[in-house]
């Protein structure tokens, strides 16, 4: 419990890192294009969660870059976003061949809350390794497991609890999906 | 492997050559697998929805934090100057 609360510390302290550094600019980028307060506040959002995304691997040891690249993102989503014809000269080509993926939901919000209550502990530890992307050692450590060799255990059998289940669920409901 | 890590490894093509092709076979052979796989799938997006929904709130609680206390004031004061 202590690891997890230090585990959201940091990634807390990097958003307000990011937010230091990068939304002033973002503020004026989204200003200029004539955007509210609102608009700034949400794709620079978007765009957090894209940097975090993409370097959830690393451990965000702030670079001289790391304005630039969240910049680069901003800029990229709001043209996107405002079918502008050009793209931004000056993205670079790593930011230009990010695939960007949708930020908005792709599964219904009831499958979600399904799984998300029913195995919650579960779902906890498959989002540390999945998404977070932690590695099976930091995991067996968050979660008190012997070594990487349980955590793996585990990680597989939640996998297959929460598909099993959510198996299950669609067959007791044809609205399952919208 | 058990076989909810051979899914896995078919879904992230990290099987070799042959155990992709024995695969591709037992899938096609088993209706059963078939459905654990698509299932297995839905379930890494899930996970990555749940992971996602959890960042944006974490996000959204520092976005709070900044423009609310006392200590961020100088913060808050370039982003409104901003907007003036």
């Amino acid at each position: 419990m202590v690891l997890e609360q230090t585990h959201i510390l940091t990634r807390e302290k990097l958003f307000i890192r990011l937010y230091k550094t990068s939304f002033p600019g973002v503020a004026r980028f989204v200003k200029t294009y004539g955007g509210s307060p609102e608009d700034a506040k949400d794709v620079f959002q978007d765009a957090l969660v894209i940097y975090f995304e993409k370097h959830a691997k690393n451990d965000f040891s702030p670079q001289v870059s790391e304005q630039a690249y969240v910049h680069g993102i901003v800029r990229h989503l709001w043209y996107k976003k405002h079918h502008h014809d050009k793209p931004v000269k000056t993205l670079s080509a790593e930011i230009e061949n990010t695939p960007f993926q949708e930020t908005d939901p792709v599964v219904s919000e009831r499958l979600l809350s399904f799984v998300e209550r029913s195995g919650k502990k579960c779902m906890e530890l498959l989002r540390s390794f999945y998404y977070d992307q932690l590695s099976m050692k930091e995991v067996a450590t968050k979660f008190g497991f012997s070594g990487e060799r349980s955590a793996t255990a585990q990680k597989f059998k939640c996998l297959e609890k929460v598909r099993n289940s959510i198996h299950k669920l669609s067959l007791n409901k044809d609205d399952f999906y919208e | 492997m058990n076989e909810t890590q051979q899914l896995e490894a078919y879904l992230n093509g990290e099987m070799s050559p042959e155990n992709k092709l024995l695969m591709d076979v037992r899938l096609v052979l088993n209706e059963g697998l078939k459905e654990k796989l698509l299932w297995q799938e839905k379930t890494y997006t899930l996970i990555k929805e749940s992971g996602r929904r959890q960042l944006k709130q974490e996000i959204e609680n520092v976005h709070q934090r900044l423009f609310s206390e006392k200590k961020f004031e100088s913060f808050r004061k370039k982003i409104q100057s901003i907007f003036k």
